[in-house]
Parts: structure tokens; sequence; C-alpha cells
């Protein structure tokens, strides 16, 4: 009998295809790798991107698919992934237009860093009980 | 006489707390709810009454999203299936006659992606709501078909998202 998906795994199944998805489609929209304390960056609709943005959001997105196999995998994905963007949304909050010089950011970004954030951190609290305890059927 | 009863179907059966049933129907809620969040801040410059009530949505809805996922009670589901189908015939109202009220009243606003996305993840709860009444709800939560929904609707308010008016 299938096991239903604990919200880590579906946390990372959601946001690993969508991260995946949006940086492949990012680099059509801006695929430069500037840097400096402005880094270019086009729109992709709402959100600020570039080149470094996309690897970013690639890399994440397949992170988050593979490690979305395994409660385990994905609640370690879903505590580390969190935390990564609750970093990221304090300090674009506090840049202001900028990560690191490399990852060119704005409002709706910081919007969109925060709820995965706390989505991420969500999940890993919720999924404590599924991993930990063996289930039954 | 209830809805439900008036419409010869029973209460919504009750999910089992912390289920994947109970996990898709939730994600729909946070789902719509992020939309709104969105909303809110796109809003804020143009007209802060609006921005202030997609907040609220945007809070009720992760609310609702959390209830369902504890404790997807029929009352819980009735509450989450009302709600959605009321702000589904708003924004159904505010795209075709247009408002009574606000900077455009009178007038229909244009249809974006992003409403589209919560408008959709909220016609979802509604019928998962309704399949539960008639004892279908797997047609409706269907794991695969909810992923989809959630992979489609984020990757499409993100690439083509965009506020129109």
């Amino acid at each position: 009998m299938r096991q239903d998906s604990t919200p880590a795994q579906l946390y990372c199944t959601v946001f690993g295809a969508v991260l995946l998805l949006v940086g492949i489609v990012g680099f059509f929209v801006n695929a430069s790798f500037g840097t400096g304390s402005n880094p270019p960056g086009d729109k992709l609709i709402l959100f600020e991107v570039n080149g470094w943005h996309n690897l970013v959001h690639i890399a994440s997105g397949l992170a988050g698919l593979a490690l979305a196999r395994t409660p385990a995998g994905a609640r370690a994905f879903a505590l580390g992934f969190g935390l990564i963007y609750a970093v990221v949304t304090v300090y674009g909050l506090i840049a202001g237009s900028n990560v690191l010089g490399l990852v060119a950011i704005n409002g709706a970004d910081n919007v969109l860093h925060l709820l995965i954030a706390a989505a991420g951190l969500a999940a890993y609290a919720a999924s404590r009980d599924t991993v930990s305890a063996p289930r039954t059927a | 006489m209830s809805v439900a009863a008036a419409l010869g179907a029973g209460a919504p059966a009750p999910l089992r707390a912390r289920s994947e049933p109970a996990l898709l129907l939730a994600s729909l809620a946070w789902s719509a709810g992020t939309v709104h969040a969105v909303a809110a801040v796109v809003h804020l410059e143009e007209w802060l009454l609006a921005a202030v009530f997609f907040a609220i949505v945007a809070v009720a809805q992760f609310a609702i999203g959390a209830w369902l996922w504890a404790r997807p009670e029929p009352r819980a589901l009735l509450f989450a299936g009302a709600s959605s189908a009321a702000l589904a015939v708003l924004w159904a109202v505010s795209r075709t006659v247009g408002l009574p009220f606000g900077p455009e009243h009178g007038h229909a606003e244009g249809v974006g992606v992003l409403d589209l996305v919560a408008t959709g993840d909220q016609v979802l709860i509604l019928a998962a709501v309704a399949a539960l009444c008639i004892g279908s709800a797997h047609v409706v939560l269907h794991p695969i078909l909810i992923r989809a929904a959630l992979i489609a609707g984020m990757t499409g308010a993100l690439l083509a998202g965009g506020h129109a008016h």
C-alpha cells in the first residue's frame, strides 16, 4: 500500500518543479552574469532575475526533486531551504536591490522568498512525526 | 435544512487528519493565500483598502489551510468550501460587471494569470468539498491532479503573472 506523502515531500516536489521551470525560462529573459553593487536584472513579470538568480533556481529545483523521494531527505531539504531563504529574505530587506552583489531582487522577490522560507520551515516542522515514527497501515 | 441536504447530498465526509488528501486540500488554500499575499503588495500603491482586503484574505486562507490539514472535520470543510465560493463569486463579479465601489467601480477588470490561479485553487477546493459530500473525493483530491495544479498554478503565476486592470 502506498504511503501518504509527508508535507516536506509535497513541498520538495512542488517547489522543486516550479523553481526548475522558472530557472529554465529565466534564461530566456536574462542570461547575464554581471556582478557588483547593482547587478543587471530583467523582470520576469513581477520578479527580478539574472543569470545567477536562474542558476540558483535550477540548482534548488533539482535538489528539491531529488530529495523528495524519501521523507528524511525531503525534511532535510525543507529545513535547509527554509533557513537559507529566511537569511536571503532578511538580507534582501536590508540590502535592497541585490543579494551578495550577484542576485538581483525587488520587493516582490522578498515576499516570495519569505513565503518560501515560511513554507519550508512549516513543512519541516509538520513532517516531524511522520519521519521519526514508523507508519502503520 | 442545510444546502447539502437540500441538494440531496450528505455533509462532507471528514478526512483523516494529517493525511495526504487533507494535505492536498490544505495546499490549495495555501496556494491561493500566497497569490493573495502577493496581490496585497501589488495593490499597496494603487488602492490601500484592496491591499488590506487581500492581506486579510491571505492570512485567512493560510489559517484555513492549517485547519484543513490538522482537523479536516465537516465544519472546516464547509467553511473552506463556502469561503472559496464567496471569493470566486466576488472575482467573477469584478471581472464581468465590475465592483460597485472602489477606484474602478462599475467597470470590469481585466483577467490576469495571478487571479486565475487563485480562483482555480478556490474552485478546486469547492469541487473537493462537493465531492466529499457525495463520496467521490478521490476524483478531485488525486495526488497527481493536485500536484499538477499546484505546479502549473505557481509556475504560471511566476512566469505569466502580473495584474491586469
